[in-house]
């Protein structure tokens, strides 16, 4: 039988007693279940946020950005200079996400010390459906986007999507697919993975916030969890205990460190929580003469990777990636206020960004603090900011490429920039916390895996050095910042550690 | 209207900071519009925004009242003008909100791109909320 039960329906008290227990379900969380099931265990998982009706999803921006993420969109470092996003729901991240299926880079791989993660990433973008994308779908913003990049002579490459034919509705991806279904629509882990997970036995309560992993003699019995908390805030108060001989912790990269730290789980190379990277991201945006509608069709298709080249550097670079939105993200992204503000949105058709993502040098740190909610702690180095200056120099360089009038900077006053010597007024002005906005996609590395418990959290099989039991299978294995959408990694990573563990089942 | 955290006082202050932050002359444009099935629906950015604040953790929500009590109280300190924020002519509202905005303290500026973006939020869902939809305009 497929269950998914509310935990905000639950009326009284429960306990269930399983193999195991996963704690999330996002891309990490849903591609264990989905494998632990399917080998013939007992699988509970546990999700903090909604079970979505994708056709329910709206274009209301307030409604949805507290149906899909974490704090209603609004949650930031510590300083409040980084904006973080982080899915909240069946599915979590991959609901919101833009279905970018990029593969892990080998220079990755060899810097984290996995010798060959293919068997794994192709069985992943089987069940996910990833296709490259058809010219006819490129659409305006990132055909743009290209004819720039080609004319500086950079090179980009048209993605590879986990998505199935779909409406090319309008600034749908950000905000949840309507069309998402088995094959159609956007291909997240709510109508991939844990449908399948489902039919194999696991049962999933949605609305059920993880509240404490249980360890007893160095292994990990069991999780107690709240149960309700829907995104209405109706909640049952009632408490969902279970006993299990195997966690695994899924919860994402702020989460899944801050249920460590507040179970007060054993951290021998106190490495909890540390190693945060979030590739920040600034927006720069461009003014057209044309109407570049860049709301219409797929966001991003396309990236520019020219000043990504791992090979020869595996620890910085950034990607710059087409950028666009509905009315609300594009009004919070532009500089100024007041009459200033409505002039620049008044181009809103006019308008081509770019996303400048940083492949972060920089780490910061998670804790909790009294109410054992994640404090989130991390600044920009001083080399990383002035990558972050270069790339708004470049991003602005290639929109001029493509055409543009004017670049529209991020910074709080609005300073045009209209000809390549205006260009010194962004290295002069640099990157000042709270004066534009940095965003966040991709929190990682915040419970890394390693061979010695003196460096890392986990072993590179996902378990935990210090626990028995206790496996991570989100983003915050990352053992330093992957410099790219990290999806189908998160996925194959959750793959090879779910299919290790059924394989050693007994424990 | 029916507000679900903010008080009727701090509606007003959020009205004018609207009316400031997006650069309109009226604050109420958007108070009703019909859905698709006929109905009316109060769709007043202060409406929209008050619900979405209800939802938000607690310590999020205490964060947002303070800010908003602090910005209707301080133009005396960075104007040097005896009256309360909402009571401001819209050029000394202006001049005051840039010097939130241009501040040397990361919390002032922290403070501004909150309330702006919060604005934003409300003004912009405005109607169906997609790309196409140019009612805001």
């Amino acid at each position: 039988m497929v269950m998914i039960i509310r935990g905000c329906d639950i009326q009284q008290d429960l306990s269930e007693t399983v193999d195991v227990c996963v704690i999330g379900s996002g891309a990490g969380g849903a591609v264990a279940a989905k494998e632990l099931a399917e080998a013939g265990l007992s699988v509970i998982v546990l999700e903090a946020g909604d079970a979505h009706q994708p056709a329910t999803f709206s274009r209301h921006a307030p409604e949805m950005l507290h149906r899909l993420f974490w704090d209603g969109g609004m949650r930031t470092t510590r300083d409040g200079s980084i904006l973080i996003s982080q899915g909240r729901g069946v599915g979590g991240s991959t609901v919101h996400n833009f279905c970018y299926a990029v593969r892990t880079p080998e220079p990755i791989l060899d810097k984290w010390g996995i010798h060959d993660l293919s068997p794994e990433l192709d069985r992943v973008e089987a069940t996910l459906g990833v296709k490259q994308i058809d010219e006819a779908q490129v659409n305006h913003l990132n055909r743009v986007i290209r004819r720039g990049c080609e004319a500086m002579g950079w090179r980009g490459v048209v993605q590879r999507h986990n998505r199935g034919p779909c409406a090319d509705c309008s600034v749908g991806c950000f905000l949840g697919c309507r069309e998402s279904k088995p094959g159609i629509g956007k291909q997240s882990m709510d109508v991939t993975y844990i449908p399948r997970a489902l039919e194999a036995g696991a049962c999933l309560y949605s609305n059920c916030h993880a509240e404490l992993i249980r360890v007893e003699n160095g292994r990990a019995i069991g999780v107690v969890a709240q149960l309700g908390k829907d995104s209405d805030r109706s909640s049952s108060n009632h408490r969902l205990t279970v006993d299990c001989q195997a966690v695994v912790l899924a919860a994402g990269a702020i989460n899944s460190p801050q249920l460590w730290l507040k179970s007060r789980l054993p951290d021998p190379g106190k490495q909890v929580g540390k190693n945060l990277h979030l590739h920040p991201a600034v927006f720069v945006g461009g003014i057209f003469d044309d109407v570049i509608d860049a709301h219409q069709g797929i966001t991003q298709s396309y990236y520019v990777n020219h000043f990504l080249e791992l090979e020869r550097d595996p620890d910085s670079g950034y990607i710059l990636m087409p950028a666009f939105g509905s009315p609300v993200l594009v009004a919070a992204s532009m500089p100024a206020f007041g009459h200033e503000h409505r002039e620049l949105m008044e181009n809103y058709r006019h308008i081509a960004a770019l996303l400048v993502l940083l492949h972060d040098r920089s780490s910061g740190r998670v804790v909790v603090n009294r109410h054992g909610h994640p404090v989130i702690r991390y600044r920009l180095s001083r080399g990383d900011r002035a990558l972050l200056v270069e790339g708004m120099v470049n991003a602005a360089r290639l929109l001029f490429a493509a055409g543009a009038r004017e670049i529209i900077l991020p910074y709080t006053r609005r300073i045009p920039i209209k000809s390549e010597s205006d260009f010194d007024v962004i290295r002069q002005r640099g990157i000042v916390s709270n004066d534009m906005l940095i965003a966040s996609s991709h929190p990682q590395g915040t419970l890394r895996m390693g061979s010695h418990p003196r460096h890392s959290v986990v072993d590179t099989y996902g378990e935990a050095h210090a626990v028995k039991g206790l496996f991570v299978t989100d983003a915050s294995l990352f053992p330093s910042s992957i410099g790219i959408p990290p999806t189908l990694t998160i996925a194959a990573l959750a793959d090879r550690i779910a299919r290790r563990l059924a394989v050693n089942w007994p424990l | 209207m029916a507000l679900k955290f903010f008080s009727p006082k701090e509606a007003e202050i959020l009205e004018i900071l609207i009316a400031c932050m997006v650069g309109i002359d009226q604050p109420d444009v958007f108070k009703r519009s019909p859905t698709s099935e006929g109905q009316s629906i109060d769709y007043a950015p202060t409406v929209i925004i008050d619900d979405f604040v209800a939802k938000l953790p607690e310590g999020l929500r205490g964060q947002l009242r303070q800010a908003l009590h602090l910005f209707q109280w301080c133009p005396m300190i960075f104007i040097g003008k005896p009256r309360l924020f909402t009571r401001l002519s819209p050029q000394s509202a202006e001049a005051y909100i840039r010097t939130w905005a241009e501040s040397r303290f990361g919390l002032r500026r922290r403070i501004f791109r909150g309330l702006r973006d919060l604005t934003f939020l409300g003004y912009y869902s405005h109607g169906e909320g997609d790309g196409d939809d140019h009612s805001w305009l």
